[in-house]
């Protein structure tokens, strides 16, 4: 099946990639925002237009031609074009000079491109570029800390396993290839015990990049469905525990963190790993409680993380080890992160309440002790975003001279929050 | 009044603090400046009429109304599985309702002078709004998910409100703890919801047979029922500071005197054995939940009782005093005393929110007092001394002094413990990343990018840190 709209989205993030590359800060800023913005325009306004969702071409034979993808899918173009503007529209510039905001545009093509064509093959090639992309990125970057190699340690076998995965269930071993898939995604969502490149990689590598790559997985998602039904009870009900064990621990190792990128790393760990127990979960209502959760996290870890990013770029290296923030100064950014935060863990008023309800309920029957750890996983994960809001905007009397939001991150931050909040009072799960 | 108007109100007990704090929100969001004046006029006016509304319904179920139940949807549903927005206004809510309406709408109202020209004056309205809102959707919630919505919302606000004067340090840190406390127990409520719905495949309440209050649905299997009602005391510890996770109370008073009247001398520590007179249907049945929380609020009243009598500023022990009376009514909640608590529990929150708004003249009161009779004050309290022999007051003072040695416990022994191995293992995670990351490479100088390099052995100084009683038990590098 081929979609049209995500083709399209693809086509334009390409385009705006390659000036981008070329520009000069500010330009490339600009442009990527006004890409970014068409994008999102798009991917909201289409669904509004009944011929469009309605259309299907079924020629060449065997092929179907879509405008929008269906399903889930479809809301997944929706968060990642969000998530996108987001990303573009809060990178610092110093930390995201033209050529890695180019790359970034690259990475969500990579996403988007997921949804235009559904299909196994160019999944698994889409896959591998985007880990490829990343990598190009880092040793770019290459600052001694060796970065890059530790990220290949880790993507190049869950490349080369999500590919042999393919391969097989092309080749009628469908099991044996969802498990080596399984793996590969495993590594790719940085589950336990194939985590050790997260933790550094968000805390070296430029959050707009983090949040972008972070987004990829989420067109995977659309294939976990079909990957959770080649799978046979025990590998699905392992990778369930997999990923709750995986939401505990990182929860655990989040809320004492002294820094906040590693601290948002196990948060970003922990939220991953909830969504991976949700849809291994196999209940529907689980599975609709991880979806929902993930479309939510998408948007409000994106949000979070990229106010982080704008308030690291504004005041310099930050700690979580004694309060030093003055939130008079800066209201919006502020407000920003603690709502985005508490979105993320699914406080009430917002979409992410619905999800982590649904998936915490979804599991009471399949798994009848381990919800409970899952419901002290997202107690602890609000206790680190309260520790981060209240180190980092609170408790000092000095103004570091940092100012609010600049118009572009509050429209971008607008749109989100706004997003979340109208998702938390309408959830779409019905 | 016909039914449908009875619901419309008692809807509009919720909707209209809720609308108060989106209106706040959205206004402080863009940075729009209102004045004081406004600001005020909005929350108060919610409030008063939120507090008619409930009044008016309250009156209604004296005069032998039947319970006013109200729908506002599904809010979200899958499969057999829905999250229901029931209110219920019953004998037991609306009173409660109308209380916690009218004392905002007070406190709103005596802030307007209080806070004039703080640099805070829109936020404290904002976080009043949403505690409001908070604590009446616990109040009347009919399915045990809103009264979760609401008690999540009520101890945000109430966290926020401590850490008001965030410039200076320890606020910060005191509204931190009282939120990671309310976020440890939140969890006993979020399981306690999950295992009702699962085990009764509902939890909305039902209208009692003889027109009582309304009811939630119990379990079959009477082990069920002891384990929500475990878990629902877990949670109603933390709101209610009850020993040993009490320790927030006092510190919580760094707040604004307005909000700690209304938070944690009437509404806050209030909603814990409310919550458990809300669902004593649940766990009425098995005797060791009754037993538990007689255990708990006895423990907590004799604890506060003596810790209160050491405390030198009018704030702590106005606290302690507080705590020590919510035990006594948990201890009436957990022998079925159901009117007493009820009574006890509106009385207390009257006096001690009046009692806490009058304390910062109070020492001023004194010292006129004092001149005005020419020596100190005498003492109070002499018959106690002269019950408890000497070397057991000398005991009995170390350990008021100390607080009861729970704060120290809990932060060196139970949270520290758990924060240093955890620490040791990220170390060891992260040696472990920077060897893949490295081997076969020429050493370099790892450059920071943005960050410090915590989370390493050598980073000893940030990434060891431990957590100690020191200083008031607070999260210390």
């Amino acid at each position: 099946m081929i979609a049209l709209a995500p083709s399209l989205v693809t086509a334009l993030l390409l385009c705006a990639s390659s000036v981008v590359a070329r520009a000069d800060p500010h330009t490339a800023r600009r442009v990527a925002v006004y890409c970014a913005s068409a994008t999102a325009v798009l991917s909201i306004g289409l669904p509004l237009i009944p011929a469009v969702t309605s259309f299907a071409l079924r020629w060449p034979p065997g092929l179907t031609v879509v405008v929008l993808p269906d399903g889930t899918a479809r809301n997944v173009l929706v968060t990642t074009c969000a998530a996108g503007l987001l990303v573009v529209a809060m990178s610092p510039l110093a930390s995201h000079p033209p050529a890695t905001l180019a790359r970034i545009l690259r990475i969500l093509a990579v996403s988007t491109g997921y949804l235009a064509v559904r299909h196994a093959v160019p999944a698994a090639v889409l896959w591998a570029l985007s880990a490829w992309l990343v990598w190009s990125e880092l040793r770019e970057r290459d600052e001694g800390d060796g970065l890059h190699r530790l990220f290949a340690a880790y993507h190049l076998p869950s490349v080369l396993l999500f590919g042999a995965g393919t391969a097989l269930t092309a080749i009628g071993a469908p099991t044996v290839g969802a498990v080596a898939m399984a793996l590969g995604v495993l590594i790719r969502f940085a589950a336990l015990p194939v985590h050790g490149w997260y933790p550094r990689f968000v805390e070296r590598a430029p959050l707009g990049l983090v949040v972008a790559f972070g987004a990829v997985p989420i067109g995977m998602l659309t294939h976990l469905d079909s990957l959770t039904a080649w799978l046979p009870a025990p590998p699905a009900h392992g990778l369930a525990l997999i990923g709750g064990l995986t939401a505990v621990v990182a929860a655990l190792f989040g809320v004492v963190q002294n820094a906040p990128r590693r601290a948002l790393a196990y948060l970003r760990m922990s939220q991953m790993g909830l969504i991976v127990f949700g849809v291994g979960g196999e209940s529907p209502i689980s599975v609709s409680g991880a979806v929902l959760t993930w479309q939510v996290s998408v948007l409000a870890l994106s949000g979070f993380t990229m106010t982080l990013a704008a308030l690291e770029a504004r005041r310099g290296p930050l700690t979580l080890a004694t309060p030093g923030g003055n939130l008079t100064h800066t209201p919006q950014l502020a407000g920003a992160f603690l709502l985005c935060g508490l979105a993320t863990v699914g406080f009430p008023l917002s979409g992410g309440f619905a999800g982590e309800h649904l998936l915490v309920h979804g599991s009471v029957a399949r798994f009848p002790l381990f919800w409970i750890a899952l419901t002290v996983a997202v107690g602890i994960n609000g206790m680190t975003v309260m520790r981060c809001f209240f180190a980092l905007f609170g408790g000092s009397r000095t103004h570091h001279g940092e100012r609010d939001l600049l118009p572009v991150e509050a429209y971008a931050l607008t749109l989100v929050v706004g997003a979340l909040l109208i998702g938390g009072v309408l959830p779409g799960v019905h | 009044m016909n039914a449908d108007a009875q619901r419309y109100l008692l809807l509009s007990v919720v909707a209209l603090p809720l609308g108060a704090f989106v209106f706040l929100g959205v206004l402080a969001w863009w940075g729009r400046r209102r004045t004081e004046r406004t600001v005020s006029a909005v929350v108060v006016s919610a409030f008063g009429l939120a507090a008619a509304s409930a009044l008016v319904l309250a009156c209604a179920a004296a005069g032998g109304a039947p319970v006013v139940t109200a729908s506002a949807g599904t809010w979200f549903e899958v499969g057999g599985y829905g999250f229901h927005l029931v209110f219920a206004g019953d004998g037991l809510s609306l009173p409660f309702a109308a209380l916690a309406a009218l004392l905002c709408s007070l406190i709103g109202a005596f802030s307007h002078r209080y806070l004039h020209r703080e640099p805070g004056h829109l936020r404290f309205y904002l976080l009043l709004a949403l505690f409001g809102a908070g604590a009446q959707l616990v109040v009347l919630a009919g399915a045990l998910e809103c009264a979760f919505a609401g008690w999540e919302l009520a101890g945000l606000a109430s966290a926020l409100l401590i850490a008001f004067f965030h410039e200076r340090r320890r606020p910060v840190e005191h509204g931190l703890r009282a939120f990671l406390t309310y976020r440890a127990c939140d969890v006993g409520l979020l399981a306690a919801v999950v295992w009702l719905h699962h085990t009764t495949g509902a939890s909305t309440v039902v209208v009692a047979p003889d027109g009582g209050p309304v009811v939630f649905r119990p379990p079959a299997d009477p082990r069920d029922a002891a384990l929500i009602g475990l878990a629902l005391l877990w949670a109603s510890m933390g709101k209610a500071a009850q020993v040993p996770l009490g320790g927030w109370l006092p510190r919580a008073m760094e707040g604004p005197t307005p909000s700690s009247a209304v938070f944690y001398g009437a509404l806050s520590v209030s909603l814990g054995p409310y919550l458990l007179l809300r669902t004593e249907s649940i766990w009425a049945g098995p005797s060791a939940v009754g037993a538990a929380i007689i255990a708990v609020g006895a423990l907590t009243a004799v604890h506060a009782t003596v810790v209160g009598r050491a405390q030198t500023d009018i704030k702590s022990a106005l606290a302690y005093a507080s705590m020590t009376q919510i035990g006594v009514i948990m201890v009436e909640v957990g022998l079925g005393l159901r009117h007493l608590a009820v009574v006890h529990l509106i009385a207390h929150a009257v006096l001690r929110s009046a009692q806490i708004l009058r304390s910062p003249s109070l020492i001023h009161d004194h010292h006129r007092l004092e001149q005005a009779i020419g020596r100190p004050l005498p003492r109070t309290g002499r018959h106690l001394e002269r019950l408890v022999p000497r070397t057991a007051q000398l005991w009995l003072y170390r350990y008021a002094l100390e607080r009861g040695y729970f704060d120290a416990w809990l932060t060196d022994h139970v949270v520290g413990g758990l924060v240093r191995l955890v620490r040791r293992v990220d170390a060891l995670d992260d040696r472990w990343a920077r060897w893949l990351g490295t081997a076969g490479a020429p050493a370099a100088p790892v450059p920071v990018l943005g960050t410090e390099p915590t989370g390493h052995p050598e980073g000893a100084e940030t990434a060891s840190g431990t957590v100690t009683a020191a200083g008031g038990g607070e999260w210390r590098p």
